[in-house]
């Protein structure tokens, strides 16, 4: 009796928590922390375990070539037959969930993420592993949104709790966390779910302390600027960092591009190129392997000869360009932070060499290096300053981390326009608003506010003649031609005029690879109508954002 | 919801079980490895194999941060290694977690001394006397402030060495070896005193130590007591007799005596004749010294003045104040020393020793 009792007023209590949506997020930003940081850790202790099983100490050189080959076969073949989403970094894939799917990714392809990654990383593969967190992360959120039946907008809110409570396990640095969800997953730095992505980062932090202690993920010396000309190297240092960052980026775009155009039936076997990459060049210089962290520390701690810093860093670019580019599960993150301390290490080996007397060790470049290749790669200011200060926990590491941060990231900006992860997305065919935009359909009304879907496309096989009566009739110099929700192009009025003979028909004049402007229904009206000038119509066609081609609706200048 | 929220719970249950296991499974071979990468640090550090040795010990305190073990015998090999950047980074993350962990600052203080800021190193080499050793406390505090009082002996102030040396005439308890080590720093503080005190309660135990006699005789020397440092010597001499360095100083020992201006019962007459050889030795040093360069008017001046003292003939009545005013004219000599005939004044110069004595 007692027990129906209370069990009456469970219920009765959880009912009336239900209603109030903000007690729920924090409730269950609290859950996800506890849970992604438990996996987290689990997912990186057993790579490590794996790992120290492939790799015993004392072992043959031929493994370096051998297990990463394997282990690149092996995940391959799983990600092509059962874990296809679970390919890639897992940030561009934890943003196509956040923007594309509704929140949705599949319990499926977190097991995948996890299978496949911890194998690939254990193998040696050149990748990093806080990026298949946070796609891990994300969808374990996912899946508790859902199975605790939130609305698709609520589960859309709660995604980037998830991403932050993953890199908080996976890097050990929340506050950077948090700020990387804003500013890189969501774009947007006011972003109403700041509160329960703060409570998992820190949920999810806690729980990784308490499992593996407080041990940092480097241990740095303490920083010092010895002289204030220093600043003068950092700022090299920034140059030679965005210039890096670019290489790196236009290797992996090109390598993937590459990749891409090679038959479907090869998918499966592509890992392989980059397991056989990772494995030659282990031969030469085994740091290469892994994330490799800990030789990141020995650089920070000082005392790496200048051509071994200068020669893992390109060797290391050319490796984890090819792992990824090939297919292998496995971030950009990890490598990102390799390659910057190694050209940190260069430059600063450099520059003490030269001016001994008014120039810290490499170790001090090194940690800078970090920041500038990820300011540079992932073009995430904020977070790379944040980031290494969290790491350091120095303030006076600030100064030179910034000028050297905004150098990359101005250098990186002038040579490739478009950051690694919206340039990935834009390979898949995918569209990722940018932070500009982002922040703009804050203030600004959105396309689909105005839209009217009853207004119909021209179908391609309307006569001409027709056509330019439509075009004339409406006062429009341009609409839209689509069939069964095909979106073929749009014909112009000056396409029209050009023809003497309008007897044809609308598809003869269209040309199916010419590129026409559109816009997406969740853009703001400015973009809209700055988009609408620079191609001089006064129509757009509102498309979706994972097929270009699919069409929605048209846009009407005169609506705006 | 109550039966996902039931799935969760044990979900996180069986998570933080599985994680506790991998982590301890960790923790067991991390462990194994670090020892195993320990051991063989050890033995590149035998066979003198610098590299490879703060290689081994680098990765075993790689992978545990928290054994101070791997990270002094990281910092010692980086010094071996003359990293001395390198090892004083490890040493600062080692104190930057226990500030009191006494044998990282015995090794930061090495490393200051290796880069001469000895004042530094005078404040870690403390920091390491009252910090916390992790076995036989009291032996590597002793050990430590002998190496401190060995370090101010050879860069440091006579009054922190003193003080340095009467805290270990405290604490050293009855080790021969550490009193007779005590005793050389008393000498050297310049308390030439309580060093043959020392050196007399280790003959008590060992009455025929020569190194003991010796150490007497010369603190006996410096403290202007000649006759018993003849003695000791004479002493030391039946147990040595062919020791040269035992001659040589009974060689000095007697000059002293025959030259001491100070016992009391000395004639008026014979303290005026060693008062007139005194100042004859003193200004023929100063005069050998500085050979053909010109002496400061000063210098010039005491010179001619004692050149006119010693030109008087010894006749009339030999009283001491004729001998007081030869002794006198060559202390001022003495004092107007240019300074390139300091050094020469060592501490087996009889002239020097005398004229301190004197002077005292």
């Amino acid at each position: 009796m007692t027990g129906n009792l209370l069990s009456e007023r469970i219920r009765k209590w959880a009912a009336r928590f239900a209603q109030r949506e903000d007690q729920v997020a924090i409730v269950l930003s609290l859950v996800v922390g506890a849970l992604v940081g438990l996996v987290v850790v689990a997912f990186i202790l057993l790579t490590g375990r794996m790992a120290a099983r492939m790799y015993p100490p004392g072992s043959s050189p031929w493994r370096s070539i051998l297990i990463p080959v394997f282990g690149s076969l092996v995940s391959g073949y799983l990600l092509y037959r059962y874990f296809p989403d679970a390919r890639g970094s897992g940030i561009p894939q934890a943003k196509y969930a956040l923007f594309l799917h509704n929140g949705y990714i599949s319990l499926k392809t977190v097991v995948g993420k996890f299978l496949c990654c911890s194998l690939t990383l254990a193998s040696g593969i050149a990748l990093g592993r806080e990026g298949p967190s946070v796609q891990i992360g994300a969808g374990i959120t996912s899946v508790l949104a859902r199975r605790f039946g939130l609305k698709t907008e609520q589960v859309k809110g709660i995604l980037p709790a998830g991403c932050a409570a993953a890199l908080a396990a996976a890097f050990n640095t929340p506050i950077a966390a948090v700020l990387f969800s804003l500013e890189e997953i969501l774009g947007d730095m006011h972003a109403p779910v700041l509160g329960s992505v703060v409570v998992s980062a820190a949920t999810s932090w806690i729980v990784l302390h308490l499992i593996l202690g407080d041990e940092p993920l480097f241990h740095v010396p303490p920083y010092q600027l010895v002289n204030p000309s220093e600043f003068g190297i950092y700022a090299v240092l920034g140059l030679v960092g965005g210039l890096g960052s670019v290489a790196f980026v236009k290797i992996l775009l090109g390598l993937r591009v590459w990749f891409r155009r090679l038959p479907k039936s090869t998918v499966w076997l592509q890992p392989v190129a980059g397991g056989l990459t990772v494995g030659l060049l282990a031969l030469a210089a085994p740091e290469v392997m892994g994330v490799g962290y800990d030789f990141v520390e020995r650089v920070l701690s000082g005392g790496v000869a200048f051509r071994i810093v200068a020669l893992l860093a390109v060797l290391k670019i050319l490796a984890t360009a090819m792992s990824y580019s090939s297919g292998n599960a496995g971030g950009i993150f990890g490598p990102t932070l390799f390659i910057g301390a190694m050209m940190g290490g260069a430059v600063g080996s450099a520059a003490h060499a030269l001016f001994p007397a008014t120039t810290a060790g490499p170790g001090a470049y090194a940690l800078v290096g970090m920041g500038a290749a990820f300011a540079g790669i992932v073009r995430t200011p904020l977070t790379s300053v944040i980031m290494i200060f969290e790491m350091t926990r120095d303030y006076s590491i600030i100064v030179p981390l910034m000028i050297s941060n905004l150098v990359s990231f101005v250098v990186s900006y002038q040579l490739q326009r478009q950051p690694i992860y919206e340039a990935l997305a834009l390979q898949e065919g995918v569209y990722l608003p940018s932070r500009e935009e982002a922040h703009e359909q804050l203030e600004r009304h959105q396309v689909e506010d105005i839209v009217r879907k009853d207004m119909h496309p021209l179908p391609p096989t309307m006569n001409l003649e027709a056509a330019r009566r439509v075009l004339e009739e409406a006062r429009l110099n341009a609409w839209p031609v689509a069939t069964q929700g095909h979106l073929s192009g749009l014909l112009t009025a000056h396409t029209l005029h050009s023809r003497q003979d309008l007897s044809g028909a609308v598809h003869d004049v269209m040309n199916p690879a010419a590129v026409f402007p559109f816009v997406h229904a969740d853009e703001s009206l400015a973009v809209a109508l700055e988009r609408m000038g620079a191609a001089g119509v006064d129509v757009l066609p509102v498309v979706s954002r994972s097929d270009l081609r699919l069409w929605l609706a048209p846009l009407r200048s005169a609506m705006c | 919801m109550q039966g996902v929220a039931a799935v969760v719970l044990l979900l996180l249950i069986a998570l933080y079980s599985v994680d506790q296991f991998l982590a301890r499974l960790e923790q067991r071979e991390v462990g194994a490895e670090g020892r195993r990468l320990y051991a063989v640090g050890q033995k590149l550090l035998t066979q003198n194999r610098i590299p490879g040795a703060i290689d081994a010990f680098a990765r075993a305190h790689a992978l545990e941060r928290s054994n101070r073990s791997y990270a002094i015998a990281l910092a010692s090999s980086q010094m071996a290694g003359r990293q001395i950047e390198a090892s004083r980074n490890t040493l600062t993350e080692i104190l930057q977690r226990d500030s009191n962990y006494a044998p990282a600052n015995l090794l930061m203080a090495r490393t200051m001394v290796q880069d001469q800021r000895y004042r530094e190193a005078d404040s870690y080499y403390h920091r390491a006397i009252y910090g916390t050793w992790p076995e036989n406390q009291s032996q590597e505090r002793l050990k430590t402030r002998l190496e401190v009082a060995d370090m101010l002996a050879a860069h440091g102030g006579s009054y922190e060495l003193l003080s340095e040396a009467l805290l270990l005439q405290n604490t050293s308890g009855n080790d021969p070896a550490i009193l007779k080590h005590v005793a050389a720093l008393l000498l050297q503080a310049g308390s030439p005193g309580r060093a043959a005190l020392v050196y007399r309660s280790l003959l008590r135990v060992a009455p025929s130590d020569r190194d003991a006699y010796a150490g007497l005789a010369r603190a006996e020397i410096l403290d202007g007591n000649y006759g018993a440092a003849h003695l000791a010597l004479v002493k030391a001499f039946t147990h040595s007799p062919n020791d040269a360095e035992l001659r040589r100083e009974m060689d000095l020992a007697g000059r002293l005596l025959s030259l001491d201006p100070t016992p009391r019962h000395l004639s008026s007459a014979e303290k005026l004749r060693r008062s007139d050889e005194i100042l004859t030795l003193a200004r023929q040093e100063i005069l050998g010294c500085l050979g053909s360069q010109t002496a400061s008017p000063v210098l010039a001046q005491e010179l001619d003045d004692a050149g006119k003292l010693l030109a008087e003939k010894l006749r009339g009545a030999a009283t001491n104040e004729r001998a007081e005013m030869r002794l006198s004219q060559a202390e001022r000599l003495w004092r107007a020393r240019p300074p390139l005939c300091v050094p020469a004044a060592s501490q087996d110069d009889p002239i020097a020793l005398l004229l301190k004595k004197i002077g005292q």
